[in-house]
């Protein structure tokens, strides 16, 4: 199926837009500023890790550019176009405190569930929908489980389940909340290797994390946030001691530098 | 054209139970189970605004539309005190929902002190009295009513139906997909409102608010697949409806009242035997 | 029939219904707070809902209409259909909601079919009964009112004697667990006393209007307060405020020669807006004040990028 479409035409001529670009991006939770004034772009192929201490305005920025959080200020583009143009090429993966794990559904509906966008309205999901989410998770090592109700999964098989639902709406770009959060070692790995394939097919992963210990071994771009943002680059330019310390504040930045390679 | 008194009962009571689990399941399952109960209350002012407006008749289309609005606004106006977190949603709701009620029995008494806008005919009408009424074709009033409020939220929830289940459980991903979650919630709410509305009249507000609840809440407790368990809300529902018409009989009891009591007794005899099984069976290991 | 406030004072029925009213309102507003707080604000109108087939029980046994009969029967149920919610929230997944949906369903049902069966029977007594699901304040005699003030100092006495643990138990049951507080025990006790509430609230308000007096107050209160104690305190004033002001309102604006305005509906339009200027006027959690200070904030915000300048 080839479609030419002039504009996407052009715009491949000219220098293709980033998977992720915000422009003065702010958010405010009643009087107190969540996040400021931010500014950023996420190149193709890359996976970025969004760090900075509790309360530093990481999930918000996440929900702000994904309009599931109203904006005080500024726009983000995605491929150059506002995400309404772009939905099927943008995938979400929530914290998973954020669902109701009691629904009535198997790993496989919510797996399928990735599928509706490129079903559209109405139309039912069928075999290939079925035969598409198996495969799905199959990638992350949960094809046996595929029928299990979804609160008889541990923490991190739900958090694969979430991956695998990002993985089938074959998005260019994937949004994940803290992905590593509370998951078992098996997970952990499963996660990371997923993410590694999605880089190599030319994907784009931007993820929120915790953990300064393996910020450099996952990820190859951070962005440092504490409301304004402090710092964004590639890992081994952006992830320093200096940084570190202004993101996370004196006291604690100490440690972080420390946990960072670099001197306290 | 006559048809029995006994089916013409049980039909209606199975059309509603029907019309009322469709929507119902989906209340349920986004924790809205007593939006009914609200609604059904809530309705009042505009049922008496609606039989104003008409002259004098309780079962007319301005009275339909003005209970239906009156549902919709417990629900706007819920949803209004609740926002900005001063006030939880199960308060709003129950701050809501009677004071449309105490304005309606105003308005009764007021305007309506010496005519006859029996409370208790609104509230708690009287399915016996359903054969005596025809309606298109000869047709029992109530089957046309109510078989059209069911083919209405059967293609709402029949097409509808990823959609639905995705904005109830994962309302973030049906937005970023496109799918609109607070237009289909809005829509689906609307749906409750007339639901409801369209049966007070066949069946009275118990029996309403209990099918939009009770055959659902059975259902999850013996599936954990949705569509298995609107199929087996659907068997709750009829299966209902049958056995507490024989029992009102048998009892010569109220039928409302008797269908009611079957569908509580049916959902504690799926409790206790599930409740025992765990007990008594191997228990199965959860997270 | 058109009164002055003079008459409220001589009038023997008249200082009945307000006094008694007035009462019923203070016990609600205070017991109320612990279901709001706890987030099963319509625990009442279950109750209510649920009392019904145990009045009617009370009725078919007794065969008379004493008030203080009725309202033990009620009770019983009520408390039974409370039970019972609690045990399907342990007992299966199911959420709060849908354990008081199908429990107020089927027990008002059984009261329905009840009831018909008693107005079939064509006792006369009956018609009082019907009294129970809209209100009946203009019954209330002074005999009525001695007794349900000698029921509500119980009830508000064991909440002003366990203050403490209600509130660590309400707060944080785990840790009221752990230091060795009968935290399940605290809680039946605590609904025990929402049933007395309801079952004193039924012969003013009526089954259905009865969730908003236990509501109304609670949500009032909890604008111009931020400890428990105030709260509880309040929610009593402005639970007796709105019956006191009702029922006089209903009897003062009676259009002549009508049967007099319900007093229920009246009481709980009264609640209702005192909880709603209470949410729209309170300084600090007030939307008024809140809606001020966020555009204030905001355009403070704006202004602030605009010039560029770091927070």
């Amino acid at each position: 199926m080839t479609v030419t479409v002039p504009s996407t035409l052009a715009a491949a001529h000219a220098q293709p837009a980033p998977p992720l670009a915000l422009r003065g991006l702010s958010v405010a939770y009643f009087e107190e500023p969540a996040v400021w004034d931010v500014s950023l772009e996420v190149p193709a192929g890359s996976l970025t890790a969004i760090i900075g201490p509790n309360g530093a305005g990481k999930s918000t920025l996440l929900g702000a550019a994904l309009g599931l959080v109203p904006r005080l200020a500024g726009e983000a583009l995605f491929f150059g176009e506002p995400l309404s143009k772009v939905r099927r090429r943008v995938a979400y993966v929530p914290q998973r405190a954020s669902v109701d794990w009691d629904f009535p559904a198997s790993a496989a509906d919510v797996v399928t569930m990735g599928l509706y966008g490129h079903l559209g309205w109405l139309r039912r999901p069928g075999r290939r929908e079925r035969e598409r989410a198996r495969a799905c998770l199959e990638r992350v090592g949960m094809a046996d489980l595929a029928e299990r109700h979804i609160s008889e999964l541990s923490g991190g098989q739900q958090q694969r389940v979430f991956l695998a639902r990002a993985l089938a709406q074959e998005a260019d770009l994937t949004f994940m909340d803290e992905p590593f959060a509370g998951v078992d070692a098996v997970t952990e790995r499963a996660i990371v290797d997923v993410l590694r394939e999605l880089r190599g097919e030319g994907r784009t992963v931007v993820a929120v994390h915790h953990d300064l210990d393996t910020v450099r071994e996952y990820f190859d771009r951070v962005v440092l946030l504490n409301v304004s943002l402090v710092a964004a680059g590639p890992t081994e330019m952006a992830f320093t001691p200096a940084n570190l310390r202004a993101a996370y504040g004196e006291r604690h930045g100490a440690l972080a530098a420390a946990l960072a390679g670099g001197a306290p | 054209m006559t048809l029995p008194f006994d089916l013409v009962i049980v039909g209606t009571a199975v059309l509603v139970a029907w019309a009322c689990t469709l929507p119902g399941l989906f209340l349920v399952l986004r924790r809205q189970a007593l939006l009914g109960d609200a609604i059904s209350h809530a309705a009042l002012p505009g049922i008496v605004a609606g039989y104003w407006l008409s002259g004098g008749s309780l079962a007319s289309l301005p009275a339909l539309a003005g209970a239906s609005l009156s549902g919709l606004l417990t629900v706007g106006l819920s949803a209004l005190v609740a926002r900005g977190g001063r006030v939880k949603e199960d308060a709003a709701l129950g701050l809501v929902f009677p004071a449309l009620f105490a304005a309606g029995v105003l308005a009764v008494s007021l305007n309506y002190g010496n005519v006859h806008l029996d409370l208790d005919a609104v509230l708690y009408g009287e399915i016996a009295y359903t054969p005596f009424r025809t309606g298109w074709l000869g047709l029992p009033a109530a089957w046309v009513l109510m078989g059209g409020t069911l083919l209405v939220n059967a293609l709402f929830v029949g097409g509808l139906f990823k959609e639905l289940q995705l904005a109830t459980f994962d309302p973030g991903l049906a937005r970023t997909l496109g799918f609109a979650p607070r237009l289909l919630s809005g829509a689906l709410l609307t749906l409750v409102a007339l639901t409801v509305v369209a049966a007070f009249d066949a069946v009275g507000a118990v029996l309403v608010v209990a099918f939009l609840v009770v055959p659902s809440a059975t259902a999850l407790l013996l599936t954990r697949r949705l569509e298995r368990a609107l199929a087996l809300a659907l068997g709750a529902g009829l299966s209902a409806s049958v056995l507490g018409y024989i029992l009102a009989l048998a009892l010569d009891a109220s039928i409302t009242g008797a269908v009611a009591g079957v569908l509580g007794l049916q959902f504690v005899l799926v409790l206790g035997a599930k409740t025992l099984r765990a007990r008594g069976g191997t228990r199965t290991l959860r997270p | 029939m058109s009164l002055t406030p003079g008459d409220f004072l001589t009038d023997y029925t008249l200082r009945s219904v307000v006094l008694g009213s007035a009462l019923l309102g203070l016990v609600a507003g205070t017991l109320g707070c612990f279901s709001v707080l706890r987030r099963q604000s319509l625990i009442g109108d279950t109750v209510a809902h649920a009392a019904l087939p145990g009045i009617c029980a009370a009725f078919l046994l007794t065969g008379t209409r004493d008030t203080l009969g009725l309202l033990v029967g009620g009770g019983l149920s009520g408390l039974l259909a409370s039970w019972l919610a609690l045990a399907i929230l342990r007992y299966s997944r199911l959420k709060a909601d849908v354990a008081l949906g199908v429990t107020f369903s089927t027990f008002f049902g059984i009261g329905i079919a009840l009831l018909t069966a008693i107005g079939q029977s064509g006792n006369a007594a009956q018609a009082g009964l019907e009294g129970f699901l809209f209100g009946q304040a203009a019954a209330l005699t002074a005999g009525d009112v001695t007794r349900f003030a000698a029921l509500g100092t119980l009830a508000l006495g064991t909440v002003a004697a366990l203050h403490k643990e209600f509130q660590l138990s309400l707060f944080d049951p785990a840790a009221a667990a752990v230091q060795g507080w009968p935290v399940a025990q605290l809680t039946a006790l605590s609904t025990a006393l929402t049933v007395l509430a309801v079952m004193l609230g039924l012969q003013t308000v009526g089954v259905v209007l009865m969730a908003a007096m236990l509501i109304a107050p609670a949500i009032a209160a909890r604008q111009w307060t931020r400890s428990l104690g105030g709260m509880l305190r309040l929610a009593g004033v402005f639970g007796a405020l709105s019956g006191g002001l009702g029922a006089a309102l209903s009897l003062a604006l009676s259009p002549e020669g009508g049967t007099g305005l319900p007093t229920g509906a009246v009481t709980v339009l009264t609640a209702t807006a005192l909880a709603v200027l209470s949410l729209l006027l309170a300084p600090g959690r007030g939307v008024v004040a809140g809606w001020v200070r966020h555009r204030r904030a905001r355009a403070r915000l704006r202004r602030a990028l605009a010039a560029g300048g770091r927070r």
